[in-house]
Parts: structure tokens; sequence; C-alpha cells
């Protein structure tokens, strides 16, 4: 966890120095965006044969047909002044439950004309997606015994904490706003821990299986695409319609230590398993309306 | 506004004379009591989960005794002598809150000691000491939160100075590790009390299915 806390820590030094350096270049006209959209997110990852051990990765949430997460957005932007921007954005998945929080900048550094400019922007992104039925790895593998005592259906919740920075393009005329973003930075699963509980068949034999996951960074690349059209506007206000769209890709996995105790808590085994990186994306398309003033 | 305040006033005088009756300390004592019977009935394991089985067969790698130790007398003139000894007048008990008196142990189990009445395999032969070979689960609310096993020494220790807060009954499970390669199988249990009383009894002896 100290390497979230460091990447934490680098990021707001990143946006700090930015904001002192470039927000006071310009006279300030403090501007007030809000967004709500309705979006799809589908998460791809290669399956790896079942080995020795289980690869978490292999049983995160996949719908059977359409975006395997359907979700609601809800975006506030505050523009200090026309170079620089903060971005918090909120999004609930089916659940309606606010449980992902993206946080952004974006410093404008140039203008190549006056309809396009260019600068840099950061973003923390934590969002969730669902762990489910990981037990049937040992339901397969562990014959002669009852898998899972656990006869609930196993399913969790784990976040993915990102950190990134890259370079945008912005484009803006009277009608249109859209923006180009291309990030590269550091994705992790926040670790958790799980457990299962066997017990031979016509046996006394139970084995305890405890997997306490650990942060695994992986380096990813992302880029955004934004269209704004506006539909209305006034002295005080705008309104219009927009259209996002991102895709994420990574090499990634999730390092855990395998405690397995059998008959008692004394009689445990410990290892530190490394599955193999997999490649693993992540694409968004959302869409909805939006109002500045 | 007179309203109010005279409501607000009802209000706080009903919750001052509710919380009178609710200042009551209860002590810490508790209720001494001696095990001195010994009871073992067969356990189920087969399945998923434990049972209590009355069947006196089980199957070889899932041979498993339910024990019990406890006050062969029963426990309720133990509590009616401890609450007899206020002399003279005694505290008036209409508004005294219902204190529970847990039960403590004058002793606690310092060892078990298994040995089995018929051969289980080549290495332990009839009459052998298969104590090492068992281990146990406790099946009282004294439950370490572990679904495993614990051994027999930790099963002993906590026992020492324990406070029964249901029933003044030392249960436990105790389980074979290895297979029974007979077809019978029965087994004297033994347990060593803290004042070096000794309660054994014997279990059914037991049918070995798949034999």
């Amino acid at each position: 966890m100290s390497g979230i806390y460091r990447q934490l820590t680098t990021l707001l030094l990143i946006i700090w120095t930015n904001s002192v350096i470039f927000a006071g270049t310009v006279v300030p006209v403090e501007k007030f965006w809000f967004g709500l959209q309705f979006g799809g997110r589908i998460i791809q990852r290669d399956s790896m044969h079942n080995t020795a051990h289980p690869d978490f990765l292999n049983y995160l949430y996949q719908a059977e047909k359409g975006p395997d997460y359907g979700f609601i957005s809800l975006q506030f932007r505050l523009a200090p002044n026309p170079r620089l921007e903060f971005d918090v954005t909120a999004v609930m998945l089916s659940n309606l439950a606010p449980n992902q929080l993206d946080f952004g900048t974006r410093i404008q550094l140039d203008s190549i004309n006056s309809f396009i400019s260019w600068g840099i922007n950061n973003s923390l992104s934590v969002y969730p997606q669902y762990l489910e039925e990981f037990n049937r790895f040992h339901q397969i593998r562990d014959t002669g015994y009852t898998a899972d005592l656990n006869s609930n259906f196993r399913q969790r919740t784990i976040f993915d904490i990102c950190l990134a920075t890259g370079p945008y393009i912005s484009f803006r005329n009277k009608n249109l706003h859209s923006a180009l973003k291309l990030n590269a930075g550091i994705c992790g699963f926040i670790p958790f821990n799980e457990l299962i509980l066997q017990k031979k068949t016509d046996g006394n034999l139970m084995r305890e299986i405890n997997y306490t996951t650990k942060y695994s960074p992986a380096l990813f690349f992302n880029t955004e695409a934004e269209i704004c059209f506006k539909i209305f506007s006034s002295d005080r206000m705008e309104a219009g319609m927009v259209i996002k769209a991102s895709h994420l890709i990574a090499k990634r996995s999730v390092n855990f230590t395998q405690t397995t105790a059998t008959w008692t808590a004394e009689n445990t085994i410990i290892e530190n398993i490394k599955p193999p990186k997999q490649s693993y994306s992540k694409t968004e398309f959302q869409g909805g309306i939006y109002i500045t003033f | 506004m007179k309203t109010l305040s005279k409501t607000l006033l009802i209000l706080f005088v009903a919750n001052i004379l509710r919380l009178i009756p609710g200042c009551c300390e209860c002590d810490e004592s508790s209720i001494p009591f001696s095990f001195n019977k010994i009871d073992i009935t067969n356990i189920d394991n087969s399945g998923d989960w434990a049972v209590i089985t009355q069947s006196d067969s089980m199957k070889p790698e899932a041979v498993a005794f339910e024990v019990a130790l406890f006050d062969s007398a029963g426990y309720y003139h133990l509590a009616q002598s401890f609450f007899s000894t206020n002399t003279g007048y005694s505290n008036a008990t209409a508004m005294s809150c219902d204190c529970s008196y847990p039960l403590r142990a004058i002793q606690h189990l310092s060892s078990l000691k298994i040995t089995s009445l018929y051969a289980l395999n080549a290495q332990y032969s009839a009459q052998s000491d298969v104590t090492e070979l068992f281990v146990a689960k406790l099946t009282n609310n004294s439950s370490t939160g572990s679904n495993l096993y614990i051994p027999l020494p930790a099963l002993c220790n906590q026992t020492q100075g324990k406070n029964y807060y249901d029933s003044g009954v030392e249960s436990f499970g105790l389980y074979l590790t290895v297979p029974v390669e007979n077809s019978r199988a029965a087994f004297i249990i033994s347990a060593k009390l803290s004042d070096n009383r000794i309660l054994s009894d014997t279990t059914k002896v037991i049918t070995i299915l798949n034999r």
C-alpha cells in the first residue's frame, strides 16, 4: 500500500506544481461545468489455463452479451481560468452507489490558433468491478473434497486505482468542443482477502486456504475522446450534449500470498504466487447532457 | 413555544425516570461447579458438517466423537446456594438488573488420553495410545473463531479460568486424523483434571463402513 501513497503524493505534487505555474498567467474567468451521462464499460482480459494456483483475473465479471457494466456518471468541472480545469466525476453502477471517483486536472500549455490548443492532463481514478465465483477453480481442481464449504454466491467488489498523466489536444469552434487525450500511468487492484474452507468427502480432513492479494502495479496506456455539441447558449450559461469514449490497455497480474492450513492452524504452508501477466483492457463509451455557467 | 418547552420537559422527566432503573451494577461473581461426569456420543462427519448421530457405523476417515464434561448433579442447586448467601434484610429486587451469573469450573482440563481398544492400522495395535492421532473442535460458545481443528493441548489450555455463560458443560469434538484399517473401532477417552481426578468413558464399538 505504501506504493499507492507514494504515487498519490507524486500526482498531487504534479497537479499542484502545474497549477501554481500556469494558473495565474491569465485573467481569471471562473466557469462551472456539470454533466450527466449514461454509459457502458467492457472489461476484457486473456483467460489463462488453470495451473496449480488460481488467477483472480480469470474471474472478473463478464456479461454474456452487451457491456459488462452500465453506469451513470455525474461530472463536475471547475475552470478558474481558461487555462486550468479541475474535474471530479462520481460514477454509479447498477446498485446506484457512487463507488467510483475520478479526479483530474487539465492545464493548457499553448494555443496553435484560436481553434486548437494543447496541454497536459493528470488523472486519478478508482473504479470498481466484480470478482465472482473464483471458487470454481477449487471445484474443478479439488475433487474428493467439498471444495468450498461457503455455499453463498461468491462475489466481491474489487477496486482498481489508476494514476495517469499525458498530453491532450483540444479543438473548439462556435458550436463544438472536442478533446483527445493520450495518457500513460500506473494501475493496480487494491489488495483484498478471500478464504476457502474445504473438507474431505467422507473424511475428517479440513483445509483452509487464505488468499491475500498484493498491490501489483502495472503500466497502462489510455486514450480518451470527448465531443461536446452546444445546443443552447445565453450570456450566462451554455447547454448541450456530450459524447465520450475511452480505451485502456495494460499487461497485468494479481500477485498474492496463499496460506494453506491443513487440520490445524499450526500446520500451515505459505506460498508467494506471481501469476503470468495477462492482457487487460477497459473500454468505455458514454453520452449525456452538460450545462456550463 | 411554551407548548414545545413543556413537551420537552415531560419527555426529559420521562427519560430520567427510565434511566434510573437502567443504572444498576452487575457484580463479577461466578457460580462455581465441578466436573464429575463425562459423556461420549458419536459424530457423523461424512457430510459437509459434523452432526450428532445415534448410528454406530462410521466411514474409515470420518471417525469422530463428541465429548462432554459436566456436573452430573445439575446446576440449579448451585445457583440456589449462591443466591442464598444474603442474610438479614436483602436488597429490594423490584428494580434490580437481571444479571446473569456465569458458571466457572473449580478445576480445568489438564490433559486427554485416548486409547484404542482395537488395532487402527499396522502401526497402532490394540490397547495403544492414539492421543496424538486426534484433533479437537470446540462445540460450545467458546469457539476460537477458526473453522479448523485445534490440537488437544490447546483444547485443554482454553479451559483454564473459563466462564460458562450458557451452561456448565465443556463439550468438544474429537476427530481421528488417520483412516481406520480395521472393521471395528472403539476408544477409551480419559480426561485428567487439574485436581488430578480422571474422568473416563468408553465409546461404543464402531462398525467401519466400506471394509
